[in-house]
């Protein structure tokens, strides 16, 4: 009996299709926030541009910072963290993990962060602004459903390789969402696949934690976390005020080629308090090394994420090949690419399901409205929270809400399509225009230059989908009558999109 | 020093590419997964061509690899010669796309989804979110005698390997025409793994 028949097929694209109509309202916005979310680090200076940037902060000033920081601040056994520039963030920052403000170079405090909108964005992505531990369990069974739906569709399409290089355009439409979807979907594969177990991996992996920690470690949980990511120094009677000059110093004749990305003062204001300097290494996708020191100085060891056991090294890369932190630039404008890739992946699938019933309900429409309404939501709310602190999360709601009711109000998926990517368009040019009029003496150099850039880009895609969506307008006026709601509340024209 | 002269020859090959500049790497690099995806496109859009072009194809891009890991190490090199396949291949495709005139979508006509399909789809969403997570981690547990690893690797590799595990089940019980039975035996597979996890 062959296995791979007509009903297996059948059974695994109906699976695929069940999936997928399940989850692609939640997924969509994952993979667009996601794809943003790519400049997000561009993205926090480009909400907050008048702050001084630098390429290296002196280790010489970073106790004055710690100083300053506990006079705005009050003193707490809460780990301090004080992230060095890089490349895409080249200025610093130090927390505790609840307040936190720029650095100027030479120590003194700046501005308090306050990148709201960027905030909203990761928050959307990562736990889909529900309560933090809720949405991120969510989002990872989002990640598992994306990986069961990555292996149906390949067992499904049994034209794989007939079909490899095929992109039908035009005609009814469907033939055109079906090869796309497949088209982007297969020749990313290995893209979408790590993408969709590294994300599944972040949200569910609390899960495992629970499980074993039972099973294997009698309820103790940080033995489970110590036996993974190694365990903490034991250090007593340390220097009430940490030596970062010495540590430093230290840390280059251990690691030369490490480069500091961020302190962490862990215990700090106690005698137990030690140091710990994260940093890079070339060629590697470990997100750093963890290495410890005295508060004298001193070094005392690293945590082995760079050289020791395999499962280690491992577990501390998920972060780097999810996110595209690595490879500079390059790299950053592929994963975007790739990312659209995904968001576009997502909602052909569920065009091809509208499409198969060939009939315009309220669900189409509120559909389109989805479609276009989040990334919509997405440039009114950076509007707002630029002029407004604190009013993004909202307007994104309210938008989002107006763009799907609107289109159910009016009722022709062609109309609403176009005239909600011609919304897209205007915001986001109104979106440069009151950046560039708040900050107009930096709004064209460095990270405002890359994320005026990104819109920039933004817009020539939406001016593709409106010359796209013209062109169904015009169509559907000539043979459809009529394009708003007929009689029956049905409409001839296209589905999508 | 080599021990004999094959030896020598590839060590030196080796280390030429390691020496040779960045630029000129991911030159070659870029060009073998082009040359390789048209000759795979050729290949492709020929009724008559054989399964030996295809492979010429695959080897010409996978030719490149070396060249990758010399210019960016085995982490990136293998990163950056996925994607670049990616979009080599889809520029390929957005370059011949067929370009058809548009037409109208025929509506269909109304097709009742029955009230039985409703306990199907309850059952699978049961299913998919609460019981294959639960029997996928007891089905890892069982297993772990079984792994070469030390019990934190193990655990890694686990958590690696869990949403995989857990998207197949989910896969089996959508695809399945016994919902009702496949949902029983998950539920008491559960509730055994409960019970040996906090009983």
């Amino acid at each position: 009996m062959k296995i791979f028949n007509k009903d297996f097929f059948k059974r695994v694209l109906a699976a695929h299709s069940g999936i997928g109509l399940a989850v692609s309202v939640l997924l969509y916005l994952v993979c667009i926030t996601g794809t943003v979310a790519v400049f997000y680090p561009e993205f926090e200076r480009w909400e907050q541009p008048q702050v001084q940037e630098y390429s290296a902060l002196p280790s010489t000033v970073l106790n004055d910072a710690t100083k300053a920081f506990y006079q705005a601040s009050p003193k707490s056994e809460k780990p301090l963290y004080i992230v060095m520039p890089t490349n895409e963030l080249p200025r610093a920052h130090i927390s505790d993990g609840e307040t936190e403000f720029w650095l100027n170079q030479d120590g003194s405090l700046s501005e308090a962060v306050e990148s709201h909108w960027t905030h909203l964005l990761t928050e959307l992505h990562v736990n889909l602004y529900l309560p933090k531990q809720l949405g991120l369990v969510i989002v990872g069974i989002l990640g598992v459903m994306m990986t069961a739906l990555i292996i149906s569709g390949v067992l499904a399409h049994h034209r794989i390789l007939k079909d490899a290089f095929r992109l039908r355009w035009g005609g009814t439409g469907q033939q055109q969402q079906i090869d796309l979807h497949n088209r982007l979907s297969v020749w990313a594969l290995p893209f979408h696949f790590v993408i969709a177990v590294t994300g599944a991996f972040f949200g569910i992996v609390g899960l495992l934690i629970v499980s074993a920690t039972e099973l294997h470690y009698n309820g103790d949980r940080d033995a489970l976390i110590a036996d993974i990511y190694g365990t903490d120094p034991k250090v007593t009677e340390q220097a009430p005020v940490i030596d970062y000059v010495k540590a430093f110093e230290s840390l280059a004749q251990v690691a030369p080629q490490a480069t500091p990305i961020y302190t962490v003062v862990q215990s700090p204001n106690t005698t137990s308090q030690y140091l710990e300097i994260a940093a890079t290494l070339p060629n590697r996708l470990i997100y750093s090394e963890i290495y410890r020191f005295s508060a004298a100085g001193e070094y005392l060891d690293h945590q082995g994420f760079s050289d020791g056991p395999t499962f280690r090294q491992v577990v501390y890369s998920v972060y780097r090949i999810h996110f595209g932190h690595f490879g500079g630039y390059p790299t950053k404008i592929a994963y975007v690419l790739l990312g659209l890739a995904l968001t576009i992946v997502c909602v052909s699938g569920i065009n091809i399901w509208l499409n198969r019933r060939g009939k315009d309900t309220w669900l189409t429409h509120a559909w389109v409205g989805f479609v276009w309404g989040i990334p919509l939501a997405l440039t009114v709310s950076a509007i707002s929270s630029l002029v407004i602190a604190h009013s993004g999360a909202w307007s994104f709601l309210l938008v989002l809400c107006t763009a799907i009711a609107y289109c159910c109000s009016i009722k022709s998926t062609v109309l609403s399509n176009y005239r909600l990517v011609i919304a897209l368009a205007l915001a986001l040019i109104a979106l440069i225009v009151v950046h560039v009029s708040m900050f107009s003496n930096v709004a064209f150099t460095g990270a405002s230059l890359v994320i005026n850039s990104f819109i920039c880009f933004w817009l020539i895609i939406t001016a593709g989908f409106i010359r796209y969506y013209q062109a169904k307008v015009d169509f559907a006026s000539e043979y459809a009558t009529p394009l708003c709601g007929g009689k029956n509340g049905n409409e001839q024209g296209f589905a999508l999109k | 020093m080599s021990s004999n002269a094959a030896t020598g020859i590839n060590e030196s090959a080796g280390a030429w590419l390691f020496a040779a500049p960045l630029a000129l790497l991911l030159a070659i690099a870029i060009s073998l997964v082009i040359l390789g995806s048209i000759v795979l496109w050729l290949g492709w859009r020929n009724p008559q061509s054989s399964i030996g072009q295809s492979l010429v194809s695959w080897l010409i891009i996978s030719l490149s690899v070396p060249f990758w890991l010399a210019a960016f190490g085995p982490e990136f090199g293998v990163t950056f010669f996925a994607i670049s396949l990616s979009f080599v291949a889809w520029l390929i495709i957005g370059k011949n796309l067929d370009a058809k005139p548009l037409k109208l979508i025929p509506q269909a006509k109304e097709v009742n989804g029955g009230n039985g399909k409703r306990l199907i789809i309850s059952l699978q969403v049961i299913n998919v979110v609460f019981l294959c997570p639960l029997v996928s981690l007891g089905l890892m547990m069982s297993l772990e005698f079984l792994s070469p690893f030390a019990l934190a690797g193990t655990l890694v590799f686990e958590a690696i390997v869990y949403p995989i595990l857990w998207a197949v089940l989910a896969i089996a019980v959508i695809a399945s025409k016994q919902t009702k039975q496949i949902t029983a035996i998950f539920f008491i597979l559960s509730l055994c793994l409960l019970w040996v996890l906090f009983g």
